[in-house]
Order: C-alpha cells, then structure tokens, then sequence
C-alpha cells in the first residue's frame, strides 16, 4: 500500500486540485457510484518490464539486457450527456530499446469528448476506431500491430469524428473519419453497421484507409457448442477491384467452471508470403506469412494466480515461438508476471532463434493507482 | 376429522406442500421487476486481499443487468448482460468485447462469484423439486432446511441445500453441489434488512470450496427493488456511457 501511495505522490507532485484515489480500503463509495462526477478525476498505471534475451553462440554477442518503464496517465470526466477521457504514456527506454526507441517516448493514446446525444453518439479527438471483432488477427485491425509481451495491449487511436447510432438495444451504425497522427496521409473513413442475431453479434465493413486501400467483409462472434467467431475481408482498390483477402476463424471453450479456457484461431492473409525467402514486412499486415495458427491455454489457478501459453505457428516455415507466463497479485492492484519466449526454427524463418533469440525472459510488474 | 386422517396418512404430501410454500416465500424475497445496487466485494486467499467496488441495476430476476467497477484498478469497466450472453467495456481499449457464454461460470473478476452467481436470479421453486429435510438453528436463528435438486439442465447448481430463517425467509446458509454430489461452495448471509416486503441480506460470504483458503464477502451499500430503470441501462451504447 505504501508504495502505491508513493506511485501517487512521484506522479501528483504539483498536480494538486484533481481527485485521484486513493488506497482502496478506504475510498468513498458512494461518491464514486454517482454517475456525475464532480470533477476531473485521475488514474494510472506504471508498469516496468526488465527482459533478458540469449542470443545463439553463433552471434557475438550472447546476452542482452532491455528495460521499458511505462507510466500512464489517464484523464476522465463522466456527465450524463457527454464524457472526456484522456489517456497519456511516457515510455523510458534503457539497454538495447534504447537504441531502437530512443531514451524516452511519449505516446498520446486517447483524448476525446463524447456527446451522448438524443439522435447518436458523437466521440471527436483521438479515439480507438475499430471494426469487427476484437483482438488478434482482426482483418479490420486499423492498427495491424501484435505486442508479443502483452497480446491485450490497447492500439492507439486516429484524430477522427466518430459517429455510432444504436438502432436496437444491441445493434447500430458506427461511421468515422480520421487522420493518423501525423495528418500527412489521405483521410480514412469508414462504415460499419452491426447486429444482435440469436446469440451472435454481427455486422458488415466498408473501410477506405487511404489512396487505392479499402476493406470491405463481414464478421460475427458468438455462441453454438463453443465460442465461435469468424472473420472476412476483402481489398478493393478505389476502383473496387479486387486486390487480396485476409480471414480468421477461431474457437474458444473453458473447463472447470472456467478455470481452463483454451482458444484456437486460424488466420489467413492472402498478402502474406508463400515462401520465406519472399518475407517483406508490412504496416498493412499483422506478420509475414500468409497461413497462421494461434493457440491458447490459460489456466486460473484462483484469484491471485494464472499461467498461460500461447503459440503462434507459422504454417508457411512452420516455425513457432512458445510464451509461457505466469503471473501473480501480489497486492491490491499490484500484479508480478514472468514471462518467457522460445523461437522454434532457425536462420530465415519468421520465429527463429537468430532473430528472437535462443530464448527470452521478462519480469513485468505493474501496479494501477 | 377426514382432513386429520389425510394429513395423518400423507405426512410426506403435507412436508412437500410445507416446502413449496417456504420457497415461494424465498422466491418472493428475491423477486423483482428492477433492482438498484452499490456494493463492496472484499476477495481474500490467506492474508492476501483485493477489494473491488461497483454499482449496477438488473430487471426481471436478472436476465438483464448491468454493472459498472468503480474501484481505482477496475476503474470504467463495465458489464452487460442480457440472458445468457455477457459483453464486457474495457475503457483504457474503449472497446467492448463479447464473452462466450461458456465463461459464465467462471469467477468474476477472480472471485468466488462466478458471473451467473452475480447476474442470475432463479426462480428456485420453478427450477428445483423441493424437499423440506428438516430445522436447524443457525446463529441463534430457527431455519428450515430445504433440499433442491434441479429439475431442468441449465440450473446454476445441481442440488442446493437451504437453511431458511423461519422468520424473515431469508437463506443465512446456502450449500451448493455439484451433479456427483461434491459440494462447491457455500454461501452466508448476514445483517438481514427489510426494504419494503422484502427482506435481503447486506453482507454475504462465499466460499468455493474447490480453492484452498479463498473467500470472497460482498456488502451492499445500497439496495433499492422494483424503481424506475430505465430500458436504455441495458444496451450496448450505455457500456460506452
């Protein structure tokens, strides 16, 4: 508690006039249930990822030390008409990131107004767009980028007017149009209307994201003997030809009254290479190849401890790389992980241990304030 | 004296009759059309502890409910469920996701509530054959108990045993089993209040008897039956309110 508390006091100093909260044992409840908040009210996150990476004997250098120490801070002010939410990153990059990223990074991820207005929802400023389904391999993915370290991290949003009209109590038009963050690019726009059919959410795309770059598809999620969802888009240039086509279907079951959860996904991208000597990466395409799959397995030990191991598989080289992690609640708001990666394959392949390594290792500790 | 006679020779006819009316009484207990809800969950293993703050609203017995985390760690997120489906509002993605149906039965938020436990009121005397197994004093208080055995597939829990305080029909003890009669969990109930008709318990103790030295202990703050809810709580564009 006491160094969640000094957390507060490095990152408040001179902040004074915000509420922010405090240890949890004793902030007011009833005050924070209230809809309305009274002011702007401040939260964070700081998070500290120290890795190890042995390199193969073949490489002059076989160990390697990196550390990326993350603070976040998160702005938000809730009315019942209109909400603002902000949300800033300050990354101190030191050992080997800090020869890729720099000493330090700065990353505005979110700041927007949303108006809940009586014919729709307006959101304007820098906000997550997104389309279809959530989480990997996602076609309509604006943001084509996988964090092995943390597969939920959030994506970074687009300076975009965001339109989301609901037309049933499930189901609803979102339209958006944006730029990137350094505005020199085409304008993006797009149109996705989505339903609540049985149990699934579902809905179609249309989405221009610059010069001769459209993606249009369809996607649902839901559920029949196991949580199933798919996913189908298709390039168009302006002119509506056909270009290439990205898919994923997946399949999600837990056991043990959701102790175990496992979770299957397959992932095609027409673009991707068919061979390993044509590797070319891309901001347009999540990896390199064209035939992916992706396996899971969490297990929730209880409330303060999981492990998981999730595989991706590349089914082009059929090289893998292995993330076991474990990870532990060491106090309220305080979570400890460990978490390893082994690359499979060696030399050209996309997971091989010329490239990530023989193995690597990362001790993350995170606490929220 | 032929009423005497079939009460003499049906005992059995006239406990089963006993039990029903007990349960209706529970189930009238738990009955609402709207409810209004702020409550603390205090997670503990050992020494260790997590504390989680959040309010919500539900109608009709829970099939629709939604919930929104107001401690600082889980601060925005929120909770939709409508049947058997659940959506979950993740504010630092601003995104909302859809969780399997089949995750309904883990622990919510890590707890030893699993979001079914939370979210779903059944209506005990529909859902289970019921039988009185006799009385037992709980904390000084006469209870009956009450055996449930589920009659349909989807029931929460196999069987239940209940012991029932004679006076407010309030459960202060729940045991809960699995289909090969393992018992899962159990549930107290404490600082019984009346609202209304009804009477509820403010501070409930879970255990899952399947985690060693776990717990979890909710209190409600406030507790508000059958008020205006607005239909527009229970949809998607309120996760992102």
């Amino acid at each position: 508690m006491r160094f969640k508390y000094l957390l507060v006091l490095l990152l408040l100093d001179g902040a004074s006039g915000f509420i922010f909260a405090g240890d949890s044992d004793d902030f007011n409840l009833d005050d924070k249930s209230q809809k309305n908040q009274p002011a702007l009210t401040m939260s964070g996150l700081l998070r500290n990822d120290t890795f190890y990476i042995r390199m193969p004997e073949s490489l002059l250098r076989q160990n390697m030390f990196a550390d990326v120490l993350e603070t976040r801070l998160i702005l938000d002010r809730s009315r019942d008409d209109w909400s603002f939410y902000a949300d800033g990153r300050l990354y101190i990059n030191t050992g080997e990131f800090q020869n890729v990223y720099g000493l330090i990074q700065l990353k505005l991820m979110r700041t927007y107004l949303r108006w809940f207005s009586p014919v729709g929802d307006f959101t304007l400023g820098k906000t997550y767009v997104n389309f279809g389904n959530s989480g990997l391999f996602n076609p309509f993915e604006i943001d084509k980028s996988i964090q092995f370290t943390d597969l939920q991290y959030a994506r970074a949003g687009l300076y975009a007017l965001e339109y989301y009209l609901p037309w049933q109590d499930l189901s609803g038009l979102k339209v958006y149009t944006g730029y990137n963050d350094n505005f020199d690019y085409h304008p993006k726009w797009g149109i996705s209307p989505g339903y609540h059919i049985g149990k699934f959410d579902l809905g179609a795309v249309f989405n221009h994201s610059d010069n001769n770059k459209n993606v249009s598809g369809l996607y649902f999620k839901g559920d029949a003997f196991a949580g199933i969802n798919g996913s189908w888009g298709l390039y168009l240039n302006d002119k509506l030809e056909y270009s290439h086509s990205e898919a994923s279907a997946g399949i999600d079951y837990s056991f043990f009254d959701g102790k175990v959860i496992t979770t299957a996904l397959f992932y095609f991208n027409e673009n991707g290479a068919e061979n390993y000597r044509n590797y070319k990466a891309s901001a347009d395409s999540f990896l390199l190849a064209r035939y992916y799959a992706f396996l899971s397995f969490v297990w929730i030990i209880d409330e303060f401890w999981s492990a998981s191991a999730n595989v991706f598989m590349n089914l082009i080289d059929n090289s893998m790389v292995l993330l076991p992690s474990f990870s532990a609640v060491i106090a309220n708001g305080l979570i400890l992980t460990f978490q390893a990666s082994f690359a499979t394959a060696l030399k050209d392949a996309e997971f091989s241990r010329d490239k990530m390594g023989d193995f690597t290792a990362m001790i993350r500790v995170e606490g929220k304030f | 004296m032929k009423k005497f006679f079939a009460l003499f020779m049906f005992p059995s006819l006239l406990f089963a009759q006993s039990a029903h009316d007990i349960i209706r009484k529970v189930d009238a207990n738990q009955d609402f059309t709207s409810q209004k809800f702020t409550m603390r969950m205090t997670i503990e293993k050992g020494s260790q502890k997590i504390i989680k703050a959040l309010y919500g609203y539900g109608k009709s017995r829970g099939e629709k409910s939604f919930m929104e985390f107001t401690n600082p760690e889980d601060k925005g997120v929120k909770y939709l469920k409508i049947n058997d489906e659940l959506w979950i509002y993740f504010p630092d993605a601003d995104d909302i996701m859809k969780i399997s149906g089949h995750m309904l039965r883990q622990g919510m938020m890590g707890s030893d509530i699993s979001y079914e436990d939370m979210m779903r009121r059944e209506e005990l005397d529909k859902t289970y054959s019921v039988k009185l197994a006799g009385s037992e004093k709980i904390r000084g208080a006469d209870c009956y108990i009450i055996e449930l055995d589920a009659k349909i597939k989807d029931a929460l829990y196999a069987k239940q045993i209940l012991y029932i305080d004679k006076d407010t029909f309030v459960p202060l003890k729940i045991e809960m089993y699995a289909r090969g009669g393992r018992m899962l969990k159990t549930m107290e109930e404490f600082n019984i209040t009346r609202e209304g008709s009804r009477y509820f318990a403010r501070k409930i103790f879970i255990k899952d008897l399947r985690k060693k030295d776990s717990s979890t202990t909710v209190e409600i703050m406030e507790m508000q039956f059958n008020i205006n809810v607005p239909d527009s709580i229970f949809t998607r564009r309120s996760l992102r309110k």
